[in-house]
């Protein structure tokens, strides 16, 4: 039996709610500093904990399963996973491993839903990967659906995904939102709508970020993530790439366009604050993000008071077997090979059906290679 | 909301003691496996973290792998739990 959320939200007027606003919690020592004081002022509505980043109990410090503790049992807890690899061609035994984990943390600990990544992982151990596209294909659509269905199953609360920042083509950043709302309909499941991922996309594709936002199921956001990111600068020509790195301070593009997104979400519940504690390398960096907090609590303050809760999740039973695409799992095998070798984006474009090489953004492939040799 | 007093008292206290730690570990300017980590945010490794990443690496020549039962070094337990992914 799936477990509908039934947290109360804020009240607002005519029997609305206002969305909660929190953060993505880190156990960086520079992070925790960040943190206290707005913990001290209880002014953190809600947590998300990405229980799959942390798996080794030595270095689990003494507080997070308190923390997990006390917002879980306020229902205010969300989940959300890193390297559980979505759309990787083929389940793996890993894919088993982090199903076992997640059964385990969800008896131990109390979440309201359990989101994923749009994308795949790109094979390596829990400290090294980073989430690559997939072509927006039927298989792969297929593949999604099969594996929200399992999450559910096990998390036994509502699954949604986030849609991802890196993208190859126009195409495939105009219909990932489409593309979305079709693999989270089987699990009546929802979006998380990353603003700086749309900001990213916007920025290295010229396209106006509302209008990419509008491109998405709006109705399906039950959650807006608002981050910073950094400036990559690709090629000869030295273009420059916006980057989703959660390293930095939220530009002022996503405080402008925030107010007019929350009136496009009418069944938002959370807002969420991500920032790496890698990040905090000065008081001064820690002071930003406390002033970015505050202001994103005001802006959603500010926001009409009548969003509406949705029954989320549902009871869907997945078939007995996983479902594979090999050929999928060849090409991305293969994708992360070229990736690592690559010296030159013509070395990339060479034998990938459906993936529609040919369309490939240069600067993106060039990107793609700087994030995989980073991560990898 | 507002959390418990044990709560923010053993935040705080795991944070002092694992700063204090941290800071004799490493720090920006220090030299690990015979690079310097540089005081100024670079465009692509634009954190002490991801130095720390690299000189790891280069120091081990085999990658741990935990799938297979490696153990993990600890800096990088330490520094690569990453909330929300940020590996774009």
């Amino acid at each position: 039996m799936i477990s509908i959320s039934t947290a109360p939200g804020v009240e607002g007027g005519n029997d609305g709610i206002l969305p909660k606003v929190g953060i993505a919690l880190s156990t960086e020592p520079a992070f925790v500093q960040a943190t206290l004081p707005l913990f001290q002022n209880a002014d953190i509505d809600v947590i998300e904990w990405s229980f799959d980043t942390l798996t080794d109990a030595a270095h689990t410090p003494l507080w997070l399963d308190q923390m997990l503790e006390e917002y879980g049992a306020a229902d205010r807890l969300l989940g959300h996973e890193v390297f559980f690899s979505l759309l990787d061609g083929r389940w793996s035994p890993e894919h088993d491993q982090w199903i076992t984990a997640l059964k385990k943390e969800g008896n131990t600990h109390r979440y309201q839903q359990l989101t994923a990544h749009f994308g795949y992982m790109t094979h390596g151990d829990f400290h090294m990967g980073c989430p690559l596209p997939v072509p927006l294909t039927t298989n792969v659509l297929n593949l999604g659906i099969d594996r929200l269905m399992r999450i559910q199953e096990v998390a036994k609360v509502p699954v949604g995904v986030e849609n991802l920042a890196l993208a190859f083509t126009e195409d495939d950043v105009k219909r990932q939102g489409a593309f979305l709302a079709k693999m989270v309909a089987p699990v009546n499941g929802f979006l998380i709508l990353d603003l700086h991922n749309c900001y990213c996309q916007a920025h290295n594709f010229n396209i106006d970020i509302m209008q990419l936002i509008g491109s998405y199921p709006l109705d399906l956001v039950r959650e807006i993530h608002v981050s910073g990111g950094s400036w990559d600068h690709i090629g000869a020509d030295n273009k420059r790439i916006r980057r989703d790195t959660h390293d930095g301070g939220v530009p002022e593009v996503i405080f402008e366009v925030l107010p007019e997104v929350l009136k496009k979400c009418p069944y938002l519940e959370y807002v969420l604050l991500e920032q790496l504690g890698s990040a905090f390398k000065e008081k001064k960096d820690q002071l930003h993000f406390q002033k970015d907090f505050y202001r994103l609590k005001q802006v959603v303050g500010n926001a009409s008071k009548d969003h509406q809760k949705k029954a989320w999740g549902n009871t869907a039973v997945p078939p007995k077997t996983q479902l594979n695409d090999e050929v999928l799992y060849r090409q991305q095998r293969n994708l992360e090979t070229v990736l690592s070798k690559a010296r030159k984006v013509e070395d990339v474009r060479e034998g990938f059906t459906d993936w529609q090489t040919e369309a490939w953004k240069t600067e993106m492939i060039a990107t793609a290679i700087k994030v995989y040799q980073k991560w990898n | 909301m507002k959390v418990s007093a044990f709560l923010l008292t053993t935040m705080l206290a795991s944070c002092a003691v694992t700063m204090a730690q941290d800071s004799v570990a490493i720090k920006t300017g220090d030299t690990l496996a015979g690079k310097k980590i540089p005081k100024k945010k670079g465009v692509v490794m634009d954190s002490i973290a991801h130095q720390k990443k690299d000189s790891l690496h280069q120091k081990n020549t085999k990658r741990p792998n935990t799938l297979k039962g490696d153990k993990k070094p600890s800096e990088i337990d330490f520094y690569f739990n990453c909330p929300g992914c940020g590996r774009g």
